[in-house]
């Protein structure tokens, strides 16, 4: 029953597929997203793939492949708003058991080889979610078995079906120029200002070993645990230059634009990821709405673990004097990183090829729309000419021509 | 026709990295050279700019402080052996471990001066939010190979921490951080490492008798051999007629992914296995006195703390204090009662208040869990002795 296929894939992060009715659904990450109407269904299926890591090492994984994408890791993002209808028409194409569950709303059971099976759920509430093949656990989801969900609440200015006092406050203050002007200049949060971070990390050693077994024979979890030691750490599917220039992973916008970023671990290792240039409001925390929504610079994430964090899109509170007059520094870029550092290799070395991001001010200007790329095209701060020209002001006539954009994501 | 019951003879559909395309221009730079993606590769991988650039819109600090490179073999192991450090210190002071403190007033302007003589470092201000210039990373920024004046007005008092950008899965585990500490705009801030000073509790200004600085750490001895600044770095290894240019993969790479703590730390202080009582980091205070501790996780485990009779007031997270508007209208202190585990990953701060009710030894304890495994792989011990 196996395809023989040549099939390449591009890795381009981040597909969605949207459930419901088209004016429901804000935009969503993505102008192209694939959108499916109110009772439409997905075609989603678990299958082999070689997965090429930063350094081009095709490894050995599993993937869900959607009939839009093809195989994608992580799978193809699902969204919907709460209480939509989500029809998702799943196979197993692989020779051992596998399954799609997102705890607490939708659990497959087992598909056998071959097997097929629709599920139809509700979209649960309003957050953010992993969904993953739990069998033989951890070995299937870590294989690459998972995406992410993200659900809108029925109602509401904030992410959440109940948000706790604090988390509807601080969603009121945005573009409230009466209450918080200074510290929420700009506009109130846009439902289509999401972004997500996904870590995972692979250790090649493992999945081949997984390869090498006999078709159908599932890998004892202790022997795939025992020693398990990766050198691969991705963010959204990419890692290094990669997942730092891919314009869906790095979020963006004007001072005045706030942002959420949902954070998810399918991985093994725990990570501490840490924002520069801003702080963040940790709002929920495993899908409960925090009671006490503290900023932070660097969070927790261990395996399981979902974050979901407000990102005020405010001039950076200790710079001096804020704008700098030099317009050259704009569009300002900051990274993201994880702090336990070892995530930030691939293959032993090669420091920053792993789970590392940016995000960008666009420009000083407050609240949208934002800046067009003709205004500030992205050099994103790798310009070596920009620390030339720094006690020019203003953009003038030097010679900047944006050609593209600039990502290097094409 | 092979055996098909063997995963690995199946051809498989692959999915394929991005390219870097050697002759694909992103845009014209100021001198009318083309840039591509290729340069922009090099630009994050490796060949980041060196520079001593002038700091813009450079204005006459209120406070400045200066800090160099040192290498050096420091009798930090347990009993006294020596262990090589990468590190800060004071342009005319000795080496030392963890870095000195930087100790700045909110609402002053501070130039934080970092010097080389040889090699690039960066000094990242953890948690300060400023502009990209002043941020000290490498990769969206530049590496400093003179010298350069980070410029800051720091917006609200707190507990942040300092450490070098390069390569710092290496460099931040070598040694190259300290404690920045932010005090709040109050007669004698800032404040002497340790001693009596005030600190923001929500929108009030409190005082603390005793201030405990808990920097908790690891090292794997192995990272410390004598060793290149650029191990790992594609960099030795650059080839540019080579689009994708690693470091070789297999055994033979320098393991930066492979951290094995077997020394446990705080404060510079290793654990020998019995309670830490060196006066640089178990706390001695008299009987009602208030106590302010700033707790950093400095090392690459996850760290479970107790305090097991103790139930202490978290007043500040990473820097920003609960509470005080208006960044933190929308947060509160909470408390940690006594006998509850809490743990800090990698770089978070918190920043607790505590007026123990008893005399005596109270025990605060640290176990060390590998960030993969989760298994316990050290622990420690340190008291606050009430007089
Ligand atoms: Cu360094
Ligand atoms: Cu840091």
């Amino acid at each position: 029953m196996k395809r023989r296929e040549f099939i390449k894939y591009g890795a381009y992060g981040v597909t969605v597929v949207a459930f419901g009715s088209m004016v429901t659904i804000p935009q969503f990450i993505k102008v192209g997203a694939a959108r499916l109407p109110n009772g439409g269904t997905l075609k989603l299926s678990m299958k082999e793939v070689l997965f090429e890591m930063v350094d081009k090492r095709p490894v050995y994984h599993w993937a869900f492949a959607d009939a839009m994408h093809g195989p994608r890791i992580p799978g193809v993002m699902l969204m919907a708003r709460e209480g939509e209808m989500i029809n998702i028409a799943l196979t197993n194409e692989m020779d051992e058991a596998h399954a799609f569950a997102i705890p607490g709303v939708v659990d497959s059971g087992p598909l056998a080889a071959g097997e097929s099976r629709t599920l139809t759920f509700a979209a649960p509430r309003g957050g953010t979610y992993l969904y993953f093949d739990p069998l033989n656990a951890p070995v299937n989801r870590v294989m690459g078995l998972y995406g992410a969900m993200i659900v809108l609440p029925a109602a509401g200015n904030t992410p959440y079906s109940d948000p706790t006092p604090l988390v509807q406050g601080l969603f009121d203050a945005l573009g409230d120029q009466g209450t918080m002007p200074e510290f929420f200049p700009g506009d109130a949060w846009d439902p289509a200002r999401n972004w997500v971070w996904l870590f995972a990390a692979v250790d090649h050693k493992k999945n081949e070993m997984v390869r090498n077994l006999p078709a159908g024979q599932a890998i004892d979890p202790e022997v795939f645990l025992d020693g398990y030691l990766p050198q691969y750490f991705l963010l959204t599917g990419k890692s290094g230059f990669f997942s730092s220039h891919d314009p869906e992973i790095f979020p963006h916008g004007n001072i005045g634009q706030p942002a959420i970023i949902r954070t998810l671990n399918a991985g093994l290792a725990t990570h501490s990821p840490h924002i520069h240039g801003t702080h963040l409001a940790q709002i929920a925390v495993d899908g409960v709405v925090a009671e006490n929504p503290f900023s932070l610079d660097t969070w927790s994430l261990p395996p399981l673990g979902r974050v979901d964090l407000f990102h005020p899109f405010v001039a950076p509170l200790d710079a001096f004097p804020w704008p700098p007059s030099n317009i050259l520094e704009f569009p300002m870029p900051f990274t993201m990183h994880c702090h336990t550092e070892m995530s930030q290799t691939a293959a032993g070395g090669n420091y920053p090829q792993g789970a590392v991001t940016d995000w960008e001010i666009r420009s000083p200007q407050v609240g949208g729309p934002e800046a067009s790329e003709e205004e500030f095209p992205s050099f994103r701060g790798m310009d070596p000419a920009m620390f030339k020209r720094t006690s020019t002001a203003g953009r003038g006539s030097a010679g900047h021509v944006a050609k593209e954009s600039g990502h290097g994501s094409h | 026709m092979a055996d098909t019951n063997l995963r690995n003879d199946k051809e498989l559909p692959v999915i394929v990295r991005d390219e870097v395309h050697a002759d694909h221009v992103l845009f014209i730079d100021a001198d009318g050279n083309p840039v591509t993606d290729l340069d922009m590769f090099e630009r994050f991988s490796c060949k980041i700019p060196n520079l001593n650039p002038d700091t813009p819109d450079r204005v006459e600090p209120d406070l400045v402080n200066e800090r160099e490179f040192f290498e050096d073999d420091l009798p930090l192991l347990p009993g006294g052996g020596r262990i090589r450090i990468f590190g800060f210190k004071e342009p005319d002071g000795e080496p030392q471990f963890p870095a000195p403190t930087m100790r700045w007033v909110e609402g002053k302007i501070i130039h934080s001066i970092v010097h080389m003589k040889k090699n690039t470092h960066t000094i990242h201000h953890h948690g300060m939010d400023g502009t990209n210039f002043n941020d000290g990373v490498g990769h969206t920024g530049f590496e400093v190979s003179g010298s350069y004046t980070h410029q800051f007005k720091p917006r609200v008092a707190g507990t942040y921490l300092y450490h070098c950008h390069k390569n710092t899965v290496l460099h931040f585990e070598m040694g190259m951080y300290g404690f920045l500490i932010v005090d709040p705009p109050v007669e004698g801030a800032p404040f002497r490492d340790g001693g009596r000073g005030m600190v923001r509790r929500m929108n009030d200004i409190v005082p603390y008798d005793v201030e405990a600085m808990w920097a908790v750490d690891e090292f794997d001895t192995r990272w410390h051999r004598p060793i290149n600044h650029l191990a790992g770095l594609a960099c030795p290894f650059y080839n540019s007629s080579q689009v994708n240019a690693f470091v070789p993969t297999g055994d033979e790479n320098v393991g930066l992914h492979d951290f094995r703590p077997d020394v446990f730390l705080v404060s510079g202080v290793a654990s020998t296995g019995e309670p830490i009582a060196d006066r640089r980091v178990a706390v001695q205070a008299a009987w009602g006195d208030t106590i302010l501790i700033r707790l950093l996780n400095a090392g690459y485990t996850v760290q479970e703390y107790l305090f097991p009779d103790l139930t202490v007031e978290v007043v500040d997270v990473d820097g920003r204090p609960l509470g005080h508007e208006p960044e933190g209208t929308f947060s509160r202190p909470f408390t940690i009662a006594a006998g509850t585990p809490f743990r800090l990953t990698t770089a978070r701060r918190y920043s607790m208040l505590v007026t123990p009710a008893e005399i005596g030894r109270h025990p605060f304890k640290v176990r060390f869990l590998h960030w993969i495994t989760g298994r316990e792989v050290g622990r420690l011990e340190t008291f606050i002795d009430v007089l």
